[in-house]
Order: structure tokens, then sequence, then C-alpha cells
């Protein structure tokens, strides 16, 4: 009777103090990307509180009362409230999630906390989302949401071992992958949003300015952030033909250019010559409209504006990565010049400078030609001693004037500003351009990389019969800025070189990269290859993109239905594939796999293993019905009982069992009927 | 689910539903799926997609945790009445994938759990307290899991088994004891043979009579005591269901129980007589049993045998 006082009930799910440990460790892994954007008391209060909660654990000290808990999550709230001035929103909501997991912590007592807990950090895993989808971030957080299955385990299996619970939880989202896959590419996706962005959701990127300012500045933007980037479908454009138009500048006061011309038509048609290029653009945010177009482009993405003088402009500023696909011509004819845009492209203020109009006059008067007027100008700023700078000293009143005849120093916007003068001076139209030239070519993914520094400004002239084309001085001064690109001119700037004068060899010797610096700049292109990718299938992937799936898929017109279809009958199919593949998962022991060898040998003339049957018990039936194998069962049978529990075996032991099972035979007839 | 010796659980024997956790996960992930569709976020969408496909395979793997799995009833030795009886259950894994947290359930409640490894068995013991004497029948069972993240549970039907416990009465305690004595002070059982010229009390040895054990003594707490005749007595004794006439049948029967007991222990053979059945006295455990089994299965108003 010693044992009549026994628990029936197994002890209640109160999860040991290991769970514990991990789910902590869980929340520090997860709340450390969001200290970034909270204020530092709240990361210090919640790290108190961590430190806190670790201390009741290790020490089994009393949790604290209500009261003290109640307190805690009042001023928590205060504080809140009183940092962000409300206590909903994004960042407001985040930041209060975060306390009072903090909070919540400190009362951890059954299975049921724990698990709230473990699930209050997968929401706040995707909160981090909301502040930055990099790449890194999402490896990190990976990492957490692999911890935070784990720590889930160990609550559904209490006593579980941590290496087992993290085997399992890796286990459980690789198999989840490709299910995940087909949900994430089929499920409907939804313009806009459900109840609108806080107004803090976007901020800090700067595009391009919308004027030029020759003079004003003496540092020109080295920013290396990326403009956009642009994946041509067939042949490479050279880099000299990469000019990307942004916008066409028609309006100056002598000093200031800037867009203007808003009242003009629209151009569209022109005349294409040779072959057209096809490529995508993929623009990051500039918080401005303006968008890039190769010259000359012959389409308009839908969506998107086209702005008179072939440039693309957004409906509203580019807030998101945009992507739009474009046809252009690199050799063009444009047509006729209307009354409205020839007054417009020959529109100069009084003020520009004596010495700048009797230039103009004077080539006016040596030529026979617009042409030649404009090959006066080249020819101007390519003999006279004009130096390109990246540091040219600060201009006047009259910028065109002084650059022109005093300080002959100067980056593209000084040079496009001054010819464009120059030729309206003459008579001819003409307007400034500003966008990006060239770019840096990644081979690791077949598109171009341009970045901010890659600005430039550059003039169009119109010329009868020809139309619109275009001149780039700064390509008359220093020819290594088109031919090789703001990349090269820094790099030269670097070394000191003087512009427009250096041979070809000690331009290659200037140019070429170390091995170092060849290998950095492949491992960059690499990277931003591998970026662009999860840009393309992450971070841009919306509702136009999954058309645009589905469409190469060959689905002609995809609806939000289909999708759904689609989405529930691949699931079904994955599950199935699951569920079968889950019945003949091959037992990874060598000795059991040669013995259910054995066993389907004898399942072939009719002695097929119950699932119950042991080893012995099988061997004794076959040998009772067939009496002519009994021989190699009871051999088999014996040395399979030996390998599994007997001494541990040798490899040589399990392969002379397998080499037996090979061997044995089993004739179809029965011995003697 | 009635079966005598062994059930093997197929895809119709399996429920599966989600647990109060699962549901919660539910709500956790439309919580996720909404902040994604709000702020049309890719990494959002990722991991909403990621943890539901996750509880997606795990429903699977809940599934497949009890699918196949055999479940066969174990012995049951007997208890005396007031003890738990131990069932014992045996599940048998007969694939090549280990089972994981498989649990025994019994009146909703979760009384065991064990991982049973590939081609392997596991017996899980399971207390039922035994309140009354006769046979136990093994209750109705579940098992059940909640592998491997709690958010489902799979189960089995209830499964009833023809294995039973046979239970002894509750041997009489030494107040039992003392209470049958004030009601009876001139009968105990085996008392009516052996002289009466009762001369004192000696320590207990092998070999002495049962029936000049002293029950008072007994009940007092002061061990087993012999009292000493001074003619020789027997050496065999009879217990007797008659000789405790007055009491009522179950503390009749708690009395034979102990004196059996204290019988066997003294290493003294004994014989048991009942209403419908004797007992011709003898020793060892095969006896013993059959008197205590006896004792267990006896019915006042003979009705249909048990079985």
């Amino acid at each position: 009777m010693a044992n009549a006082a026994r628990h029936v009930k197994l002890a209640g799910p109160h999860p040991d103090r290991h769970t514990a440990y991990w789910l902590l460790a869980s929340v520090l892994l997860v709340l450390a990307p969001h200290a970034a954007y909270q204020p530092l008391w709240l990361s210090l209060g919640v790290l108190a509180l961590l430190a806190w909660r670790t201390l009741l654990t290790l020490r089994a000290w009393p949790v604290p009362g209500r009261l003290l808990r109640t307190a805690l999550t009042l001023l928590m709230t205060v504080l809140v409230y009183n940092y962000y001035g409300t206590v909903f929103g994004r960042d407001a909501g985040i930041a209060l999630l975060c306390g009072m997991l903090a909070l919540k912590l400190l009362e951890l007592r059954s299975q049921r906390d724990y698990l709230l807990a473990a699930f209050l950090l997968y929401f706040l895993i995707l909160a981090s989302f909301l502040y930055s989808q990099s790449l890194w971030l999402a490896a990190y957080l990976l990492g957490a949401v692999l911890l935070c299955t784990a720590t889930l385990v160990r609550l559904a299996q209490p006593g579980a071992e941590g290496r087992y619970a993290l085997r399992l939880a890796a286990r459980l989202l690789l198999q989840a992958l490709p299910l995940m896959l087909v949900m994430y590419l089929l499920f409907p996706r939804m313009q806009g949003s459900l109840w609108g962005l806080p107004v803090d959701a976007h901020g800090g990127v700067t595009g391009m300015a919308d004027e030029l300012r020759p003079g004003s500045i003496n540092q020109l933007n080295q920013s290396e952030a990326i403009a956009f980037r642009a994946a041509f479908s067939g042949a490479l454009p050279a880099n000299a033909d990469l000019y990307w138009r942004s916008l066409v500048l028609w309006q100056t006061d002598g000093r200031t250019w800037s867009r203007g011309g808003q009242s003009l038509p629209v151009e569209r048609g022109f005349e294409g010559l040779g072959a057209p290029v096809d490529y995508v653009i993929t623009f990051e945010a500039s918080n401005k409209p303006w968008l890039v177009a190769l010259d000359l482009p012959a389409t308009q993405p839908p969506n998107l504006r086209l702005l008179p003088g072939f440039v693309l402009a957004a409906a509203a500023p580019v807030r998101e990565r945009l992507r739009y696909a474009l046809t252009s011509w690199p050799r063009y004819r444009t047509g006729a010049l209307s009354q409205r845009e020839r007054a417009a492209a020959l529109q100069l203020p009084a003020d520009i400078g004596v010495r700048t109009r009797d230039l103009a006059r004077q080539w006016l008067q040596q030529s026979t030609s617009d042409a030649e007027v404009v090959q006066a100008a080249l020819n101007y700023f390519h003999s006279e001693n004009f130096i390109y700078t990246l540091q040219p000293p600060l201009l006047g009143n009259q910028p065109v004037e002084e650059f022109l005849f005093e300080v002959r120093r100067g980056y593209c916007e000084h040079y496009a500003s001054a010819l464009v003068t120059l030729m309206r001076a003459a008579g001819i139209p003409a307007r400034a351009l500003a966008g990006y030239q060239g770019g840096e070519f990644n081979a690791s993914g077949n598109y171009f990389i341009v970045r901010q520094s890659d600005a430039h400004a550059w003039a169009e002239v119109w010329l009868e019969q020809r139309g619109w084309v275009r001149v780039d001085p700064t390509a008359a001064v220093a020819p290594e800025r088109i031919e090789y690109g703001a990349d090269a001119v820094r790099r030269l700037a670097r070394q000191g070189a003087a512009f427009g004068q250096l041979p070809a060899e000690a331009m290659r010797r200037a140019l070429s990269l170390g091995w170092l610096e060849d290998l950095a700049r492949q491992g960059n292109h690499l990277w931003d290859a591998v970026d662009t990718l999860w840009n393309e299938w992450v971070l841009d992937y919306s509702v136009e993109r999954q058309q645009q799936l589905l469409r190469r898929l060959g689905f002609e017109a995809p609806s939000p239905l289909l999708m759904v279809e689609l989405l529930a009958g691949l699931s079904a199919l994955l599950l199935l594939g699951y569920a079968v593949y889950g019945w003949r998962v091959p037992s990874r022991d060598p000795v059991q796999r040669s013995y259910q060898k054995f066993c389907r040998k004898l399942a072939r003339i009719g002695l097929v293993r119950a699932p119950h049957e042991g080893a012995q018990d099988f061997a004794r039936r076959c040998t009772q019905q067939r009496p002519d194998v009994a021989g190699g069962v009871a051999r088999i049978t014996q040395h399979y009982i030996r390998l599994r529990y007997g001494a541990p075996a040798t490899r040589q032991d399990r392969q002379q069992f397998k080499r037996a099972v090979q061997t044995f035979r089993v004739a179809k007839k029965t011995s003697a009927g | 689910m009635k079966s005598p010796t062994s059930v093997v659980l197929g895809q119709r024997q399996v429920y599966i539903l989600p647990t109060r956790h699962g549901l919660l996960f539910s709500l956790v992930l439309l919580a996720l799926l909404l902040a994604s569709v709000n702020y049309n976020n890719g990494l959002g969408f990722l991991l909403t997609f990621l943890l539901t496909s996750m509880a997606i395979v795990a429903i699977l793997d809940t599934q497949r945790n009890l699918l196949r799995l055999r479940i066969s009833p174990g012995a049951c030795a007997p208890v005396f009445a007031g003890e738990n009886a131990q069932f014992t259950l045996c599940l048998h894994n007969d694939t090549h994938r280990p089972r994981r947290a498989v649990q025994l359930e019994f009146n909703k409640q979760r009384v065991a759990r064990s991982d049973i490894g590939a081609q392997q068995s596991a017996c899980l013991p399971l207390a039922v307290p035994a309140t009354r004497r006769g046979w136990l029948a093994c209750p109705t069972l579940v098992v059940s899991t909640q592998y491997p993240l709690a958010l489902m549970r799979a189960w089995s039907p209830r499964l009833r088994f023809e294995q039973r416990c046979l239970v002894y009465p509750t041997p009489a305690t030494e107040a039992t004891l003392t209470r049958a004595l004030e009601s009876t002070p001139a009968s105990m059982p085996g008392m009516q043979a052996g002289g009466d010229d009762y001369s004192g009390l000696r320590p207990f040895r092998a070999g002495d009579s049962a029936q000049r054990i002293s029950w008072k003594t007994l009940a007092r707490g002061q061990g087993l005591h012999t009292k000493e005749f001074f003619d020789g007595g027997q050496q065999t004794l009879f217990f007797d269901w008659q000789s405790l006439a007055p009491l009522d049948t179950e503390t009749r029967l708690s009395l034979l129980c102990r004196a059996v007991l204290e019988a066997e222990g003294a290493g003294q053979p004994y014989g048991l007589r009942l209403p419908h059945l004797t007992l011709q006295p003898g020793s060892g455990e095969q006896h013993q049993h059959a008197c205590l089994e006896a004792l267990a299965l006896f019915e006042p108003w003979p009705t249909q045998p048990a079985t």
C-alpha cells in the first residue's frame, strides 16, 4: 500500500528554466533591430526588464506583484504617448508593443504566457521589415524566426533537447519553403493599402534637382547612391551613347536653368534610324517625379507621363522603386519645330554679357550653316584653354560670361549652359538637358548601374533637316568623361591627371585597376546583382510584376480568382507530395535498409512481414511456409539480429550483411508442392 | 473501439483539430497578413507565408505522428482496493520514423507521454484508482499527440481493451480490527479451535498456529503475537466466513484478506471457507492469490459467474 497516493495526472505544463532562456534570447534577437528606430530610454528600459527577468529565472526570485506590473504598464504607455504624441500608428504602436512584451516577460508562468510572447515576437519581426527590407536584415531575422520556432518546439515538447528543437524547427521551416514560394508568388496582391500609410513612411531620399545653377556650388554631387539600373534585352549600347535624359530645361534667367516649357506641345513622333534598343529601368525612390529614358524613347509605359522634349515623368513623386520597360532609338531624326517651341528654345535674358553675344555673332558671320556654328563652338571649347574640373570656383551674376572668358574651369553644367546660351545668342534653337550619362556595367547581372554621381548635363540644338541634335560640350573638353564615364573621371582626378590632353597609353594606365580593386569591384557587382534580384522579387513584387509573371507562364488574363485557383491547386499538389514523401522516407540505417530489401525479396514469393512481426517470428513463419529458403532466411535473420542488438557492428560486418542480402535468392515456385 | 489484442491507427482512426494555441496562432497569421497587405511589404508577405506553410506542414507531421501506430495492452498485476491499478499500454512504432511526444489521455487528462524510436515500443503506465474489489476494467483511453508545435492535436478514437485488473479487498486496518473485536468479542477468524486455557502472550514464531494469533495486540499495533495455550494447538487453520457472522460483508472480506496476508507472511498453512467455496489449507503465492481472488470476487448472493 506504499504507492497508494500516486499522482495519476502529469504535472501541469509549466515550461522549464531553459525554455525561459530560449525565449529571452529570442526576444533579445528580435528587439535588437528595433533599437535603431526607437528612443534610447525605451531600448534601455526593455533591456533592464529583460535583465530583471533573467535574474528572476536565474535566482528564482519571486515574480513582481500585480500592482507593480500595472504601474509599470501605465508608466510605459504614458512615456510612449509623451514621446510620440499618440499610442497608435506605426512607430508608437511598435514601440508600445516592444515595451509591453518586455513587461509581459515579468509574469511568465504558464505555457500560455510563453506562447503569447513567442507569437508576439513573430509580429515584431514583421514590424522590423516595415523599417528596412534589406537582405541582411532578412537573413538576421530568419535566424530569429528559427529561434522563436525552436522555442515553440520546446514549449510543445517539454524536456526536448535544445539541439533537437533547433533541428526540428529548421526542418519545419525548410519543408515550408516550397509552399511559401507558391503562396508568395500567387497570393493576389493589392494596389494601395488597407487603412492608409502613416506620413512618416517615406523620407530620406533625394533625387536629381530640377534646375541647373552653374557656379552656385563648387562641389559636384559625389553620392554613390544608385539612381537607377537598366537591363538591356538585346545588344548593349556603347558607353558614349548612354545619355539618360531626365529633364529638359528650356527656361533661363542667365543664372539658373529651369524646366519651363510646360505649355509646349508634347512631341511624339520621330524617325528612328538604325536599330532600336529594348531595356527595363528600375528607378530608385527619388521623391521627385522625373524619370529617365535613353535617347530617344519611342514608347510610353502605362501610368507614366511624357513631357515636352521626350522626357518621362511619373504621375506623382517616386516614393517606391519603380520599374518600367522602354524602347529607344539611339539614332533618330525629329520633326519640325513649332512657333512656340522655337520661341521657348531661343529665350534669353538681356544681360548675359557683351562678350558672349559678340562671340556668338562672330561664329554666325563666319559660318554658312547652323551646324557649322555648333562645330565652331565645340572647337572653341576644345582648343581654348578650358579645363574640366569637379571643383570649379564660384561664379557671379553673369556666370556664362565669367565662365567663358575668365574662369574657364567647370564641369558639365557649366559647359552645357554656356553652349545653350551661345547657341541661343546665335539664333539657333537650343535647350539644356539634365540626366545621367554612362553607368557601370554589371556583368554578374547583365545590367548597368547608374549612380547619382553619374548625373550629367548636356545640350540639344535644333538643326534644319535633322531636328533636335544632341551636343555635349563636355565631350569636347574632357572626352574621358563620356568615353570612360564619371567613375573614370573621378579616378583620374584623384591621381591628379589633367583632362583632355592625356595620350591613350597614359589614359589606359591611369584607368587600369589594381587586382585588389578589380576583385573588390567584381565582388561589388556580384553583390549588386544579388541585391537587384532581391529588389525585383521581394521589395518590388507588386500587382504588375505578379501579372507579368503569370502572363509569362502563359495565362492571358490573370485575375485574382485565377490566382486563388492556382494557389489552391498547387498547394494541394505540394501537400500531396509531402504526404507521399513522408511514407517513402527510407531508413537512414544501412543495416535496416538491407533488411528491408530482404523483406521485399520475400514479399515477392508471398511472405509479407506484418508490421508488428518481429524479425525472429517472421523468420519462423517463413521457414514453416517455405522450407526451401529456410537456410538463407535463418542466416540473414541471425546476422541482422546480431547487427541490430548485439555489440556495435564494424563497417566490414555491415557490408557482409549487405552482400548476404544481395546474394539471397528466392525461387518463385514452392519446392515440393 | 473495442479490441482484444491490438489496434493499428489508420487514416480513419486519426482525428485532428487545432488546439487553442493553434487558433491563436491563426489569428497571429491573420494580423501578419493584414500588416503585409497594408504596407505592401514583400518581406512581410514572405514571413507570413513562411509561418503559414510551416503550420500546414506541421499539421501533416501531427497526423503522421499517430498514423500506423500500433497499440496493445500490457499485463496488469492485481492490487488491493484503495491502491492504484497499474495498467500498461504498449505503443509500437513499426515504421522507420521516430515518433515524438505521444501521449495517453484518460478522462481528457494527459496521464503519460513518451517518445518512441523507429521500430521500437514504449509501454506507458496508467495508474487508475481501484476503489472497489472485483474486476476493474481498463478505462477507455485516447492516444493523442500535439507534436511538433502544439498548434494541432491529433487523437485516436476512444480505445477500450479487454484488459482488466483484479482488485483484492482492502486488508483490514488496525482500526477495523479493533472495531470488529468490539462487536464480536468471542469469535475471530480461526478462533473456533484450540484450547481455552489461555496462559499468556509471547512473540509470534514461525510455525505458530495462526489460530492463536492475538488479534487484540495486532490491533493495538504491537505486532504479531501468539497466545500461549497449555495444550498444543493445531498447525493448520481455517478462516471461516461464518465465524464473523454479525459483521457486514465487506468488513468480513477485509478481515479475511488481512488474515490471509498475515498467515502467508508467517508461513503458516491456511484454508478459507466461504459460503459457496472452500479452499483447502495450503500456502505459497498461488494459494494466496487463489484465496484473495475468491475474496475479491465474492458475491453474497451468487449470480452469474464473473468472467
